[in-house]
């Protein structure tokens, strides 16, 4: 029996920021690598974790992007921007706030409804601050899979005049006093209709929503 | 008590039904709340939890967005991005490093110069020191470069290893640390990826070990720092041929077999 030798260090990796050449072969990183293993590869291997990020996530931060712009070259901008700013930022990602997916989800829309806003000539909206917000909101079980096909069907749930109001305020980044405008409708009718449509909404995902 | 409770209540300055429409408009981006709404929000349960209610499900509305590929060539230019952005930090960093000691020089060029033997002396110190320096300097370079390429190496080692498709991994816990194993069950090559792993106490380091049959054997060991997470080990036999694996503390340089506590350990049977 061969003896191994007690004192031979390990290799601890060390953050290297000169990464390159092997780039092409990370295609399997995203699919064997969970969330908390991709985050720990971007902060210390930051060009083989944004390939092991874009792989996994790429397609549904474009969708959304594309979604709220409508247009090609705009939705490639903001997803490489959001990517970038989730490496930049990796230090403030709290993934006892939320999933990878929906901090990454939540900086798309956001970032793709200001540049929406901006070619309307409009102010930015602020994003929801989390001061107000303990703990994670979405059960940890749920995977993309799933969140897609809840959200479409409780959507699917809503009566139409409801329905149209969500939309307009999430993905057409209107505010109510535009939307009231919009489908000149009285603010206070959009008001209810909004309320409405998100009680139905959360009660209809409350079983997905993580424990307090 | 309840009392107190009913008289907090009466107290309350808006009610639930007013708050909820702000709140959805809040967690959809379209509201700042107001001092009123949030001082109730604050002594309210029911309104913060339908808050995180109405979070959640706008956290759930991107993914309606129908799937749409994005263009090849952007994953590249986003890697490129990554790499040309790290690269100059590094070389900023390497230019700040090597900025000083010419100010230093400059500052010796500034010093007074009395006659010329003194100002001899002084060049020939100069010059001896910023000989000593260039040596100090090339060792280090040296140093490091070889530091830089085995830790290059190593990564690229690691992600050949991920990409292998006959890769195994298991889970590893313990108390505070979670982590993962990966092996290739064919190859004496194996990869720790470890998150919270406590701070051993003073003058201790880590050790891991594999299990072979009911005999434990050290993989090597490894020192505290803060922020490493990733370690390859090359055990001296096929990866398959372990059954477990376990980190512990144990004295500097190493013991024969684990003394110290399980910090976190794996078992080598059970595929995740």
């Amino acid at each position: 029996m061969r003896i191994v030798p007690t004192h031979a260090k390990i290799q601890c990796l060390e953050t290297d920021s000169v990464a390159g050449g092997w780039e092409a072969s990370t295609t399997q990183l995203s699919t064997i690598l969970n969330d908390a293993e991709i985050v720990s590869l971007l902060r210390e291997q930051p060009a083989v974790g944004i390939a092991a990020l874009y792989d996994r996530y790429g397609r549904l931060v474009f969708s959304v992007a594309f979604r709220v712009v409508q247009d090609h070259g705009a939705a490639e901008e903001i997803t490489q921007d959001v990517f970038l700013r989730c490496w930049r930022t990796i230090e403030h990602y709290r993934p006892e706030q939320s999933g990878l997916s929906t901090w990454l989800l939540t900086i798309t829309r956001n970032r793709s409804v200001d540049e929406l806003r901006s070619r309307r000539g409009k102010e930015a909206r602020r994003e929801v601050s989390d001061e107000l917000l303990d703990g994670l909101l979405l059960d940890p079980r749920l995977d993309e899979g799933l969140i897609r096909d809840e959200i479409r069907q409780a959507l699917s749930g809503l009566p139409v005049a409801q329905r149209e109001v969500v939309e307009l305020a999430f993905w057409g980044g209107l505010t109510r006093h535009e939307i009231a405008d919009q489908l000149d409708l009285p603010l206070g009718t959009v008001h209810t209709r909004l309320r409405l449509a998100m009680d139905k909404l959360r009660v209809s995902l409350q079983r997905w929503m993580a424990d307090e | 008590m309840g009392d107190l409770m009913a008289e907090i209540q009466d107290n309350l300055p808006m009610v639930c039904e007013e708050v909820w429409p702000l709140l959805a408009a809040y967690a959809i981006g379209d509201a700042t709340l107001d001092a009123p709404t949030r001082t109730h929000l604050l002594a309210c349960q029911t309104c913060q939890q339908t808050l995180r209610e109405y979070s959640g499900v706008v956290q759930m509305l991107p993914f309606d967005a129908p799937p749409v590929a994005p263009p090849p060539a952007l994953r590249d230019r986003l890697i490129a991005a990554v790499q040309a952005e790290t690269m100059q930090a590094t070389s900023g960093s390497t230019t700040r490093t090597s900025a000083p000691p010419a100010s230093a020089q400059a500052r010796k060029r500034r010093g007074p110069i009395i006659g010329l033997r003194v100002a001899f002396g002084t060049a020939l110190v100069v010059i001896v020191a910023l000989l000593g320096w260039n040596i100090s300097l090339q060792q280090q370079l040296a140093s490091q470069t070889t530091a830089l390429t085995a830790n290059r190496e190593g990564w690229q080692t690691l992600v050949g290893m991920l990409n292998d498709p006959t890769l195994v991994s298991y889970r590893m816990s313990g108390s505070v640390a979670q982590g993962t194993v990966w092996g290739v069950p064919q190859r004496e090559l194996a990869c720790l990826m470890i998150e919270n792993l406590p701070a051993p106490p003073s003058g201790q380091i880590y050790q891991v070990w594999l299990r072979n049959g009911k005999s434990w054997s050290s993989a090597g060991t490894f020192e505290f720092r803060p922020g490493n997470r990733w370690f390859m080990i090359r055990p001296m036999q096929a990866f398959s041929n372990y059954s477990a694996v376990l980190v512990t503390t144990e004295p500097a340089g190493g013991s024969e077999w684990p003394t110290g506590p399980a910090l976190i350990q794996g078992d080598l049977t059970i595929r995740t």
